[in-house]
């Protein structure tokens, strides 16, 4: 019947759901390990923080770039 | 059957759309494992509460070839599991540096306090929609409520994860958010405001309004002047929206059409008089007009050409969609055997009683009608008591190519599919309407 179907369907879905969720997370925190232990050249090791900047807190970083810019200025 | 899987993987692929995302544009970062997965939860139950309104819309291209009642009881399993996905996404990201501040913490940023609120308003709507299914609360007050707290849910969860986020600092993916809650408002907004006013702009007309049993009425509707009446299948159902003036109330509400498709004139639905808003059906004269949005269901034996024996089993007043295929048959001069088991109360609740003798005395379908009645009175020489598993057999026999078309109260429904099982019947071969949404 279809209300059987959709049962199995949708129990399924939520199956697939969860499983991608942990693969993403096992595949992200991998990467972190081999950074780690540095045994995976291929994978990006640049931690967050030195990363570019984010588009949403552009203005904060150049903000920030300002400031320490005035302050150099100050100093000499 | 095609058509439902490329809707399913379509879906599937919609709210897993994210992640791929984040696994392409951001695949390292220094959190955690189950850091990791909460984010990725609050991804995934981002995706499946902003298809809700999709589900709950009656989009043709999504229902058609699935249904409506499937697309509806998928759209309650969904929303159960995006609050456990939500639920479990702070305390998985407590495992990070920050800790249980996140959860129980009063000095975190503003975002933070948006996803509590969201946490709180997807649990108060869980509670109102179980309240409506348990029927302590009216259907139209639960609706109402489910149409404030859904949207405002939405847009604060937006709000939450744009500026809270991790993964929404992606200009790929913040611009995807962007876009899925623009569609998800805008089918709100047509599904509820604006598409109401077109179906009344063209709203048909009452025609005629006339008893059926004690408590049952058939209303007939034609199409506005000029236009053409909507094209259904036999067995399908339509909402209706009265529009009735004398102080009488103007909700919509949904009924299984009893007309059959080739009487061309009109369409009609057969009520009884069951609720607050059922129970002024009566009520309803030639003249007042109603906006009717139609049709929906899969429940129709056109649907399934290889079946020619059919049984089918009805009580009370789930005998609608059935005497639609009836008429069909009669009116395309099919040949289909179909026996009916039709259980009432009492003989005066027996709904298209002479209907079904007329058509029982014809040749087209080979109809065999039999009435079984729980509170039969003296004068009835028929059968007494409920549809149970000995009449079934001696009734029908061997349920070998048979096919079982089941419309009632989910008591009778249920008990008949059990009955049903237990003789070998396959699930292809039993067709059932679920017609109430609310449970």
């Amino acid at each position: 019947m279809r209300i059987t179907k959709l049962k199995k369907v949708t129990l399924w879905m939520v199956i697939i759901f969860l499983f991608s969720a942990v693969l993403l997370a096992v595949l992200r925190s991998h990467k972190i390990d081999a950074g780690k232990n540095k045994s995976t050249a291929s994978v990006s090791q640049t931690p967050e923080s030195e990363k570019a900047p984010s588009y949403l807190f552009v203005n904060k970083y150049i903000n920030a770039e300002m400031k320490k810019s005035l302050v150099h200025r100050k100093i000499r | 059957m095609l058509a439902g899987g490329l809707r399913i993987t379509f879906y599937m692929a919609f709210v897993l759309a994210p992640l791929f995302l984040a696994a392409l544009f951001k695949p390292v970062t220094h959190n955690g494992f189950l850091y990791e997965i909460g984010r990725g939860f609050a991804l995934i139950s981002f995706m499946v509460l902003n298809f809700q309104p999709s589900l709950a819309s009656r989009l043709k291209w999504i229902e058609r070839p699935l249904g409506l009642d499937i697309v509806i009881r998928h759209h309650k399993y969904m929303a159960v599991f995006a609050t456990f996905l939500l639920i479990c996404h702070p305390l998985l990201l407590s495992t990070g540096k920050k800790g249980f501040s996140i959860i129980i913490g009063t000095n975190v940023p503003w975002p933070v306090w948006l996803g509590r609120v969201a946490i709180v308003v997807l649990l108060a709507n869980m509670f109102f929609s179980f309240s409506s299914l348990r029927g302590r609360i009216r259907f139209e007050t639960w609706r109402n409520i489910h149409d404030v707290l859904g949207p405002f849910l939405l847009g604060v969860i937006f709000v939450h994860s744009f500026f809270q986020g991790g993964d929404l600092k992606m200009v790929q993916l913040a611009s995807f958010w962007a876009v899925v809650s623009g569609a998800a408002a805008a089918t709100f907004v047509y599904h509820r405001l604006v598409r109401p006013r077109l179906l009344r702009r063209h709203a048909y007309n009452v025609i005629d309004v006339h008893k059926e049993t004690g408590d049952v009425w058939t209303v007939k509707l034609s199409p506005p002047e000029g236009a053409k009446r909507f094209d259904y299948l036999p067995g399908q159902f339509q909402f209706l929206t009265f529009y009735r003036e004398r102080g009488l109330p103007v909700e919509e509400h949904h009924w299984t059409i009893s007309s059959a498709p080739t009487e061309s004139v009109y369409v009609s639905s057969t009520i009884k008089e069951l609720g607050d808003f059922t129970s002024t059906i009566g009520k309803t004269k030639p003249g007042d007009t109603a906006a009717v949005h139609a049709p929906f269901g899969r429940f129709s034996h056109v649907l399934h050409h290889e079946e020619d024996d059919l049984v089918f089993i009805a009580g009370g007043i789930g005998i609608t969609p059935l005497m639609s295929m009836i008429r069909h048959m009669r009116d395309t001069r099919s040949d289909i055997r179909v026996l009916l088991l039709y259980a009432n109360r009492t003989e005066e609740d027996i709904v298209f009683n002479r209907e079904l003798q007329e058509i029982e005395a014809g040749e087209h379908p080979r109809l065999k009608t039999v009435h079984i009645l729980s509170e039969a009175g003296e004068g009835w020489h028929g059968e007494t008591g409920y549809i149970d598993s000995k009449k079934i057999e001696r009734f029908c026999g061997s349920s070998s190519g048979k096919a079982f078309y089941l419309c009632g109260p989910a008591g009778l429904v249920d008990g008949v599919i059990k009955i049903l099982k237990g003789r070998g019947v396959r699930d292809s071969r039993m067709h059932r309407e679920i017609f109430s949404f609310v449970n």
